[in-house]
């Protein structure tokens, strides 16, 4: 059953037009990964999707409802959460009072902070820390943890990688390996191809705010996914 | 000299409890409330009315406070949301012309006549408590200070530790992403400047209660209170506290000094203040103080 599906997504930012007609959509753990050059339009889909930036035209629905109407807060109520370029956590409070802060869907599940402390040993111990002092790896594992009280039933993260070490990588993948296990829809934005074609159930390209190529992360190469985020579509089946 | 330093808090302490309204609309929402002297004198009038009507001060102050809550409400949907969506100068300029409509809607309707809420709190007003050493400590003074410590406290408690507070807090750190994790963003800060426009009801009753106003008296406590705010400066509002109080101490120095000196002293502290947070001024000053530590 598809939780979350976008169609015929277009955004601009003024005059500029970032995102063109976009189709996605995602059952229920799944991963789709969506790779794409800087200025492909990728972050700006993620922002229409969550509500953050309005889109001119096309249509969200989640779980079958149609939340295109919706602002940002509500959208997150209906259980579509956003990990942000960057992670923005609200640098100037706790661990603990990030992760009580993405309660605020107020939707029944399992998440609480001991449950997130349960599954992360780690951040456990950084429970009185400010967030803004954390590293990259620990600031990632909070906003995930984030997104997870709030009960989603579909996570989109921006730049999963950016700025991270190897290993705080590594650390976050598995957690979103859990996550889907869980029965969770992702929809990950990575600069990783190598990253992306390891992980990925489906994986959708974009250049210059189009698609320019659709795949089954086992039915491609890397090579493929490079010439497509530069805008050549000859021989893909987009 | 006890009684100076004495009474010196506890101004303080009137002072403090002046300008916490004024500071957490700041802190949260980053708008400095221009019209924040202008509500107090509202409130005052509110107070007045209800006192008028034989209505105990306590209900007053709780009728009044659910008023002010409402009009922050409103006074966030209708002005502040847009004007503050619209830059840093936008909030001054709507909060100023507020300041000029509410005082001039006051005069218009309450003339210009004096009043005090004293006479509700019968002998209140100028018993003291002695101290020893001959010292005498007005009692209505020390309430007030009480109360303003309470409220500072309670403000901090609700931001520290309940749902509420965390969300002001996000709301006003990262407005964008709150709304991401599912808040109410505009309702939020609504509630927020609810909360500010409530703390001026007790300003209103500290300002009623220890001498008089008129329409026209709201630049005045909104000076006092942009003096403290800039002196204690933003982040906890305990600094409210520690403004409240330096800029006391300043006035009475002034006073002690000279007969007109009262108002001079506190306008000195408040300029040493700001040339004190000027980066420029600081990096100059920085190495006379680390010269200063090391001789």
């Amino acid at each position: 059953m598809t939780v979350l599906s976008a169609q015929n997504m277009s955004a601009a930012h003024g005059q500029l037009s970032a995102v063109q007609d976009v189709d996605l959509s995602l059952v229920a753990g799944e991963m789709l990964f969506v790779v794409g050059a800087n200025g492909a339009g990728k972050t700006t889909l993620l922002r229409s999707i969550s509500g953050d930036h309005r889109q001119s035209q096309g249509t969200v629905t989640l779980s079958g409802v149609d939340i295109s109407c919706h602002p940002a807060h509500l959208r997150a109520r209906s259980g579509l959460a956003l990990v942000p370029e960057g992670r923005r956590l609200f640098a100037d409070l706790t661990v603990r009072e990030n992760l009580l802060l993405g309660a605020s869907t107020a939707r029944s599940g399992p998440w609480s902070v001991d449950a997130i402390y349960d599954r992360s040993p780690n951040l456990a111990k950084l429970d009185q820390s400010l967030a803004g002092k954390l590293s990259g790896g620990e600031q990632q594992a909070v906003a995930i943890g984030r997104a997870l009280m709030g009960n989603p039933v579909a996570i989109m993260l921006d730049e999963v990688s950016l700025g991270l070490s190897p290993a705080a990588v590594e650390l976050a993948y598995a957690t979103l390996a859990r996550v889907r296990d869980m029965g969770i829809a992702l929809l990950v934005v990575e600069q990783d191809l190598n990253r992306a074609l390891a992980t990925a159930d489906q994986l959708v390209v974009m250049c210059e705010g189009r698609v320019t190529l659709r795949a089954i992360a086992s039915e491609t190469d890397a090579a493929q996914l490079a010439a497509a985020s530069f805008g050549q579509t000859e021989g893909a089946a987009a | 000299m006890t009684g100076l330093i004495l009474n010196s808090v506890l101004l303080g302490g009137y002072y403090a409890i002046l300008a916490v309204g004024l500071a957490f609309m700041y802190s949260v929402m980053k708008i400095i409330n221009l019209a924040h002297g202008a509500l107090i004198i509202f409130a005052a009038y509110g107070l007045h009315l209800l006192g008028a009507m034989d209505v105990p001060l306590y209900l007053s102050i709780a009728l009044v406070g659910a008023l002010m809550f409402g009009l922050g409400m409103g006074l966030h949907a209708a002005i502040l949301s847009r004007a503050s969506s619209g830059g840093a100068l936008l909030p001054l300029l709507a909060t100023f012309g507020l300041s000029i409509l509410i005082d001039n809607l006051l005069f218009q309707v309450f003339g210009a006549d004096n009043r005090s809420l004293a006479p509700l709190v019968g002998d209140l007003s100028w018993a003291s408590f002695e101290l020893p050493g001959n010292v005498f400590v007005g009692q209505l003074s020390l309430y007030i200070l009480l109360a303003a410590i309470v409220i500072i406290a309670a403000l901090e408690a609700v931001m520290r530790f309940t749902t509420l507070g965390r969300r002001i807090q996000a709301t006003s750190q990262d407005r964008a992403t709150a709304s991401l994790l599912g808040i109410n963003t505009a309702r939020t800060a609504a509630i927020a400047t609810g909360i500010a426009l409530t703390t001026g009801v007790f300003a209103a009753a500290a300002l009623g209660l220890r001498s008089a106003w008129a329409p026209y008296s709201g630049a005045a406590q909104l000076l006092f209170a942009f003096e403290v705010v800039v002196i204690g400066g933003v982040g906890s509002l305990w600094r409210v506290l520690v403004g409240a109080m330096v800029l006391a101490i300043a006035q009475s120095i002034g006073a002690a000094i000279h007969p007109q000196g009262f108002l001079i002293g506190g306008h000195l502290a408040f300029l040493m203040a700001v040339f004190f947070r000027l980066p420029t001024w600081r990096a100059a000053f920085a190495p006379i103080a680390r010269k200063g530590v090391s001789a």
